[in-house]
């Protein structure tokens, strides 16, 4: 190994001029008594200019005096020591050098009255870099307004498509987005043909928001309906999205609530992996959730027997209604109360046809400012039992 | 949604059976607070206890991060959640995760 050249020792005097920073020592009121060759070089001004007759402040620009005034210079009084502080020089020919100065305080001694050492580090690299910084976070802040408007599409066509009615029913699907956030959500609702006699609504919850979360909840969607088309119900549906899922990222946890209804006989089977449960409005007001036939959200954790299933009847002119937990859920309120303004707000609208019913739902049960969250409402509304013709 | 600071997580035993409080508002926002706290203790750890007492708040994230963390155990049923308030009990009765209050084996 060779031996490294060696360097004489640096006098003080080329460690202090020499210095990559600049140097000031001046009196408690700021005077300046001494500059390194750094101070000169980054003002212009030379010593006789500086010397006994600027302060500290008068090689500041006027944002950084003000700072050092009513910051800098109490907390240096106050601390003994400053650092980290950004502030700007400004030249003789009015060119501003950022720098970040630091000071400590020297207490009154035997050899001289007290006084205040400061180091000032060019900062007009750094300053650069954070207009780099401010310029990558727009460029940023653009592609991902970009990416927010292709998820809000891609959302939408998903949703797209669902059944709005047939023999003896109509279905009507409310969705709105949160208010705080730009991001689309993993919310989705959908209503299709289960066998010729058979209706299915559902509505689910991927975890998480955005692009992925969209995708995720489209292929989750499509998937359902497909092995919906097996005809053995809502429980072995779940088993099967169980599998499926573990090989879409991002659905893993997602939550789904799937309702089948016989219009025409008003049997009803359904089943929930982690969500809500649906709720029954009757004719003459009446309500139920129907809290059966519940398991775990999908893929969450390991099972050993197949997921459950439940089945109820309905009168005929019930509807049947799912939601997803913006609806429902509050800061500070339990869930129950939650279900509970869900219901009664069913009964108070029971009158009304299903589409203004939906509508008067919606805008009765969000107060604009607690739409933190997306939220999907669905209902599948039977023909009532003196109804001739279509509703 | 909350700020990251509306929510803490205090580890009170870091040993073979890992016990934390939640304190504050566990959501979207807040849970990588959570992972990020408990996740690493628990390369080591047999079990996890998490006292949700001072918990305020519990939407479908904070059931995520619980239900990750319960299977990143090697024995994902030594997971608890201990004194979960009556609001926190009932969503999980909802979303059919009460498993998650059982006893460790």
């Amino acid at each position: 190994v060779e031996a490294a050249p060696r360097i004489p020792v640096e006098s003080h005097a080329e460690l202090y001029d020499g210095a990559p920073c600049g140097y000031l020592t001046t009196l408690l009121d700021g005077t300046i008594v001494r500059a390194n060759a750094r101070v000169y070089e980054w003002t212009g001004w030379d010593p006789e200019d500086l010397v006994d007759r600027r302060r500290f402040l008068d090689l500041l620009r006027v944002g950084s005096r003000i700072y050092y005034e009513t910051h800098y210079a109490p907390m240096l009084q106050l601390q003994g020591r400053v650092a980290d502080v950004a502030l700007e020089l400004v030249g003789i020919h009015g060119q501003a050098v950022p720098v970040i100065a630091g000071s400590v305080l020297v207490p009154a001694g035997d050899a001289a009255p007290g006084h205040i050492r400061t180091t000032l580090v060019d900062a007009r690299g750094r300053q650069e870099f954070e207009q780099e910084l401010v310029r990558a976070r727009r460029e940023a802040e653009e592609s991902e307004s970009r990416a927010s408007d292709v998820a809000r599409t891609l959302q939408r066509s998903l949703l797209h498509g669902g059944l709005t009615s047939g023999a003896g029913f109509v279905v009507e699907t409310r969705y709105r987005p949160a208010v705080e956030t730009l991001e689309v959500g993993g919310d989705w609702y959908d209503a299709f043909l289960v066998q010729d006699d058979v209706v299915a609504i559902s509505v689910g919850d991927v975890v998480g928001r955005g692009l992925a979360a969209a995708s995720a909840m489209g292929q989750v969607r499509s998937a359902l309906r497909a092995l919906s088309d097996l005809g053995q119900g809502p429980g072995p549906v779940l088993d099967r999205l169980d599998h499926f899922v573990g090989r879409v990222p991002g659905a893993w946890m997602a939550t789904v609530a799937i309702v089948e209804v016989t219009p025409a006989t008003g049997l009803v089977r359904y089943a929930s992996a982690g969500h809500l449960p649906a709720l029954v409005l009757e004719p003459d007001g009446a309500t139920r959730l129907l809290w059966d036939g519940r398991s775990h959200p999908l893929a969450a954790l390991p099972r050993d027997t197949p997921r459950p299933q439940a089945t109820t009847t309905v009168p005929p002119g019930s509807s049947i209604l799912l939601c997803t937990d913006g609806l429902i859920e509050r800061h500070g309120r339990d869930i129950d109360e939650g279900l509970r303004a869900w219901a009664d707000s069913a009964t108070e609208l029971r009158a009304l046809p299903p589409a203004e019913r939906a509508d008067r739902m919606l805008a009765d049960l969000l107060v604009d400012e607690d739409v933190r969250d997306d939220v999907c409402l669905v209902s599948l509304s039977l023909q009532p039992e003196t109804a001739s013709g279509t509703i | 949604m909350s700020e990251p600071e509306d929510f803490h997580v205090e580890v009170t035993e870091a040993g073979p059976v890992v016990r934390a409080r939640l304190v504050g508002s566990l959501d979207g926002e807040t849970v990588p607070v959570l992972l990020g706290t408990v996740e690493p203790l628990l390369d080591a750890a047999e079990g996890l206890v998490l006292d949700c007492g001072p918990l305020a708040f519990c939407d479908s994230s904070g059931l995520r991060g619980f239900v990750l963390l319960r299977n990143r155990l090697a024995a994902p049923a030594a997971f608890r959640l201990e004194d979960p308030s009556p609001g926190l009990r009932q969503i999980l009765a909802i979303t059919g995760l009460e498993a998650l209050v059982g006893e460790p084996t």
